[in-house]
């Protein structure tokens, strides 16, 4: 179905080939934790990559089995539509499709089937996992949870709800205006089909999309806990517009006294604008043109004055205390004026802005006083 | 015949050598052990001879070169995938209160692995070069050697040979850091030393949170019995800009003999705090103050009394806080509700930074619920006053015939500040 196509002569090492093509799919962004940490989750969910070609699963939950009776092992590398059978309302399909296609986070009601063919509803929540700096979409997940039918819920779904997390942080939150569709009238269901393939579509409760939820921001947690530090951010929203936060006096001091030439830009802001740029660097481009910020560039800078300068550039996202990223930092050092690198190497000398900055943010923001507008 | 006492916990994982199977000699895995240190080199940060005084205000120099040097180095090991996880995602927060206690969520500190026996009634234990220790982690968790220059200016090298007399000291990470910055410090790393307090080692210890020259850089200690889970000497060490509840915290200078204040060393004892301790202040030289410290953790280690030790303030104020927690946990009289939290009450956790493990816990979090753990932690007032007595005769201090004074005159309390603490050393100026 999904994994790329291997001729028959080199099946075996084209299964080989296909196992690591999924497996780095995670460990290329994640570090090697990641995979216990998903590991620890409960419920039933997917990984999938849509840059690999069929748009195959590379992650399958523990809790897959226990919902659809298939190892975890026999998924990997297919497509999720393997969980989709003959009854499955293709409208609800369609927006399934239609919500991958455009990126965006959707849930819906809807009949699957298990591996011995037996049918069974579950709301499936599928959501986009995107790269915090440059917005593309790294994953999706799909949330797998099992609908009651309406005689059997109550107490039983109040309670694993209530036992769940209930806090959310932006960055790692689902977009909650999703259509949920709700089929009720536009199912075609062919009549000779018995028991539940026969029964009016089931809506999912509140609960039970709650519990969805929550999976999907534990899910999105663990991917930020573990992505691979080189400054791969991931969220679940992508920019939407702000105002453009003021920075606190306190802050300000503390970032006055880096020595490196660098700027803070605000990833939630569309373009990315600037919110700070230090003295260094102000005397070091002799301004700030916009474009410069647009994308990380390695390379010449222009001057104001038309000169130019060979610049080694580093960013990296800067979390405040929530562990949401704030801001990012580029720290730029024009690679042939002489400078006092303290016996590191230049490279390393430039960290110490990104360190500085780290520790400042985190520190005033846990005390509340990184921002002048109160969040 | 003697009953060990044990607790099973879930040990943290500090280098990512960690859970590798014991290497054999020659292990080409770039180490510290013998095979590999002796002819490899590590960048050098060599400290300011000892200071003749304490200086007694915050140094007007905004540079700070070993913090500088420390988080640049750090970032960099974040840069290079080192650390199992990105502690600035994971979220922290003050609580609101009158100690304004630290919490800290951090689902991703102890995986579940299986938990290990701890010996929680043997402060001092053997070392046992069998079992993990600091020789095994690789090289490039080492930040850099940390060294007496004995000059008047610190200085940095790139890279400097181990030195073939003495073993080097040595700072590395901890791959599952507390906060930004957590490394571990690791006197005499080859000689291979147990997890035990000696005046050397803690006036090195000293020296680092002095060359550090920051109020939010802190070095802790714990002892076997007290949450250490590497029979191996260390310190931790990090840095959060926010002040620790205990270091708000009243208290009550308890007055001295004449002679004693030959050594200049202040003593007080921590009120309104849920844990009972100890503050040593002042000291004519670091040396004084490292002397007096110490010889309180030798008796207490050679009586075993587990302890947890927090130097602060750049090395101006040590508490020390005997605890036996660990031995109520073994003995079964810690509340269910308490051990579901997972958290060990070790030297951050009674200083007031609280690492959380469920995200329930973090919510709830109030200064009501972090009280009542770390009371649990602190020894009673009577076994307190034993201790105490004990330990003054040990370090050589008499308490004066005074009558305690009255809660007005000598009760220092630190008033909570309405607006947060401009940062005045904050940040880090690399020259």
């Amino acid at each position: 179905m999904a994994t790329a196509s291997s001729g028959e002569a080199g099946q075996g090492e084209g299964q080989d080939h296909d196992r690591r093509l999924l497996a780095s799919s995670l460990t290329a962004r994640y570090s090697d934790w990641v995979l216990e940490a998903l590991d620890e989750l409960p419920g039933s969910f997917l990984l999938t990559d849509p840059s690999l070609a069929g748009h195959p699963i590379v992650y399958a939950s523990r809790g897959l089995a226990a919902l659809t009776g298939y190892a975890r092992r026999e998924v990997l590398g297919r497509n999720a539509r393997v969980f989709q059978g003959a009854a499955t309302d293709r409208a609800a399909v369609a927006g399934v499709r239609e919500a991958v296609r455009a990126q965006r986070a959707h849930q819906v009601a809807i009949l699957n089937y298990r591996r011995d063919g037996s049918p069974h509803w579950v709301l499936l929540h599928l959501a986009p996992v995107f790269h915090a700096h440059d917005g593309r979409v790294l994953h999706f997940l799909a949330v797998q949870v099992p609908i009651a039918p309406a005689a059997r819920r109550g107490t039983q779904c109040h309670a694993a709800a209530a036992a769940l997390a209930t806090g959310c942080r932006e960055e790692a939150r689902v977009e909650d205006d999703f259509p949920c569709a709700s089929h009720a009238g536009k199912v075609f269901v062919d009549m000779d089909k018995r028991g539940l393939e026969a029964e009016e579509p089931r809506v999912a409760s509140d609960c039970e999309k709650e519990k969805a939820m929550n999976t999907a921001n534990s899910i999105l947690s663990a991917l930020n806990r573990y992505s691979k530090l080189t400054g791969l951010v991931v969220c679940g929203k992508r920019c939407d517009s702000f105002g453009i936060p003021a920075l606190s006096s306190s802050l300000n001091l503390s970032l006055g006294r880096i020595k490196q030439s660098f700027v803070l830009t605000d990833t939630h802001l569309p373009d990315t604008p600037i919110i700070y740029a230090s003295e260094a660097f102000l005397s070091l481009t002799g301004e700030i043109p916009a474009w410069l910020f647009i994308k990380p560039k390695k390379g010449y800078v222009q001057r104001k004055d038309g000169s130019s300068f060979r610049d080694l550039l580093h960013v990296s996202p800067i979390r405040d205390a929530s562990g949401k990223v704030a801001f990012h930092i580029w720290v730029h050092l024009d690679v042939g004026a002489k400078h006092d690198f303290n016996g590191l190497t230049p490279e390393v000398w430039q960290l110490g802005a990104v360190g500085a900055v780290r520790v400042a943010v985190r520190g005033l923001s846990a005390s509340g006083s990184l921002l002048r507008l109160s969040k | 015949m003697e009953m060990k006492l044990t607790i099973r916990r879930v040990p943290t994982v500090v280098s990512n050598y960690q859970e590798d199977s014991p290497a054999a000699a020659g292990c080409g895995k770039n180490c510290l052990g013998d095979c590999c240190l002796p002819v490899s080199e590590l960048p050098l940060y060599a400290f300011k001879a000892n200071p003749a005084k304490l200086p007694s205000q915050e140094d007007a120099a905004p540079t700070k070169p070993l913090i500088n040097l420390l988080l640049t180095e750090w970032e960099n090991r974040m840069a290079r995938g080192l650390f199992r996880y990105d502690v600035t995602a994971c979220e922290t927060k003050v609580i609101p209160g009158n100690l304004g206690f630290v919490a800290q969520l951090n689902e991703g500190r102890h995986l579940k692995k299986r938990p290990t026996e701890f010996r929680v009634d043997r402060v001092l234990q053997p070392f046992d070069p069998a079992k993990f220790n600091f020789t095994k982690v690789g090289q490039e968790e080492v930040l850099f050697q940390f060294e007496n220059g004995a000059t008047d200016e610190s200085f940095f090298l790139e890279s400097a040979p181990i030195p073939a007399d003495r073993a080097p000291n040595v700072v590395a990470i901890n791959v599952s850091p507390i906060e930004y910055g957590h490394v571990l410090l690791i006197p005499r790393v080859l000689d291979r030393l147990p997890q035990r307090i000696d005046q050397d080692s803690f006036l090195l210890a000293l020296q680092m949170a002095a060359e550090a020259a920051s109020p939010y850089f802190r070095l802790g200690y714990n002892s076997l019995g007290a949450f250490a889970t590497i029979n191996h000497l260390h310190f931790q060490a990090y840095y959060l800009s926010v002040p620790f509840p205990v270091e708000k915290a009243a208290t009550q200078k308890i007055p001295l003999a004449e002679d004693n204040m030959k050594s200049g060393v202040n003593v007080s004892k921590l009120i309104n705090y849920p844990v009972r301790g100890l503050v040593f202040e002042g000291g004519n030289t670091l040396n004084d103050l490292a002397n007096v410290v110490s010889s309180a953790c030798v008796w207490l280690q050679d009586n075993n009394v587990p302890y947890n030790v927090l130097v602060s303030d750049c090395g101006r104020r040590i508490f020390l806080f005997p605890q036996c927690y660990a031995e109520k946990q073994a003995l079964g009289e810690v509340s269910q509700e308490l051990l579901d939290t997972q958290v060990n009450p070790a030297v951050w956790e009674i200083s007031g930074h609280i690492v959380l493990k469920r995200r329930n816990d973090y919510e709830e979090a109030s200064e009501t619920s972090a009280w009542k753990l770390l009371a649990e932690v602190s020894l009673s007032e009577e076994r307190f006053e034993e201790v105490k007595a004990y330990i003054f005769s040990a370090a050589g201090l008499v308490q004066s015939d005074e009558e305690e004074v009255s809660e007005g005159e000598d009760t220092t309390y630190v008033p909570v500040p309405v607006a947060p603490l401009p940062i005045t050393e904050g940040c880090l100026v690399l020259q």
